[in-house]
């Protein structure tokens, strides 16, 4: 039978010099993550990590376009960037296969902003079940929101 | 200064009580290597407007060459093809039907947790006036050589015949155990 899912699991909706939002003890009960970021601000670099993991445990690859000049990127990092030189206010990252044990974590995400837009794979090099997701930034916008869904993976 | 969710609890997704018009239609996993997964019966989904199929691929090819495939609406190949893909430099275009994927004998090192991951929208599956395409956001990372490792590609017929499969076919080595599409249907207003 169709079972109805794309379930918000938390929002956040952030006040003043908010600059790290935690996602915790995440119901492992989905097959997938989607992390979405609202207004957070222009021009900072934001970043994304699981289960508070800083190390350079992370890899990511980009492509980018500014209205005028498409470009990519790509290398090992210490979290997954949001925006690394363009302009990113809204983005959307999809965490799949988040809570197995035997895939390193795979996301796909999308932002746009004031000044561009870009399209990136990330994955963090851990078997590990995510439990955690935090999102650091040097400081949100105030009334910016960060919301947390799930997507389920079994027909009930 | 941070903000801290915790205990995360399915119950405070419930939406006010607002009936969620994104519903999990079937889910098909591979239990031994196949050519090919195909989702039949589209046509029986008539509560749904657009369809949308999350999943993940990974293949078996051997030697030195890319994994790849392509998708298919009841039975046969489409048309028309156009990618946006990116490696790390500056991104290309290109038209061909091939997707690429990650496979578990490129690298013995990437493998086997390492698995293309892809989000495919199909709007307006039903419509009978309008041509068939598909639109699919994929990337793996690591990549192997030539296989682009992030993607926006489309699919496109032109043909307004009412679509009752889809399927992905792996066109060199196949897709091995535990690769999985989930069908998800969005319903119109």
């Amino acid at each position: 039978m169709p079972t109805p899912t794309y379930d918000l699991l938390g929002t956040v909706t952030v006040g003043p010099s908010t600059s790290i939002v935690t996602f915790g003890s995440i119901d492992q009960s989905y097959n997938d993550l989607v992390f979405v970021i609202d207004n957070v601000g222009a021009l900072q670099q934001g970043v994304i990590r699981f289960n508070s993991d800083s190390g350079s445990n992370y890899e990511y690859l980009m492509m980018k376009g500014d209205g005028s000049t498409a470009t990519g990127d790509s290398g090992g990092a210490s979290g997954i960037f949001t925006m690394p030189t363009t302009e990113v206010a809204l983005s959307r990252h999809h965490i799949f296969d988040y809570s197995a044990t035997n895939k390193n974590k795979s996301v796909l995400g999308t932002g746009a902003g004031a000044n561009g837009v870009l399209a990136q794979v990330a994955k963090w090099k851990s078997n590990n079940a995510i439990t955690t997701v935090t999102y650091t930034i040097g400081s949100m916008t105030v009334g910016a929101t960060i919301s947390l869904y799930g997507i389920t993976k079994t027909v009930v | 200064m941070s903000f801290m969710l915790l205990g995360i609890l399915n119950s405070q997704a419930s939406g006010g009580g607002v009936a969620s018009s994104y519903e999990l239609i079937q889910t098909t996993r591979l239990n031994s290597n196949s050519s090919s997964i195909t989702l039949s019966s589209l046509d029986t989904l008539t509560d749904y407007q657009h369809l949308q199929i999350r999943g993940r691929i990974q293949g078996n090819a051997t030697g030195t060459s890319e994994a790849y495939g392509s998708w298919q609406i009841n039975g046969t190949s489409l048309e028309r093809y156009h990618t946006l893909q990116g490696q790390g430099g500056a991104p290309s275009s290109g038209s061909a039907a091939n997707a690429y994927f990650t496979t578990n004998n490129n690298n013995a090192s990437y493998t086997p947790q390492n698995w293309t991951n892809f989000v495919l929208d199909f709007l307006d599956f039903s419509n009978p006036n309008k041509n068939s395409t598909l639109r699919v956001f994929s990337g793996a990372k690591p990549y192997f050589p030539n296989s682009p490792s992030i993607r926006f590609f489309s699919a496109s017929n032109f043909s307004t015949v009412a679509a009752t499969s889809i399927g992905f076919t792996a066109n060199l080595g196949s897709l091995i155990t535990d690769s999985e599409f989930r069908l998800y249907g969005i319903k119109e207003a």
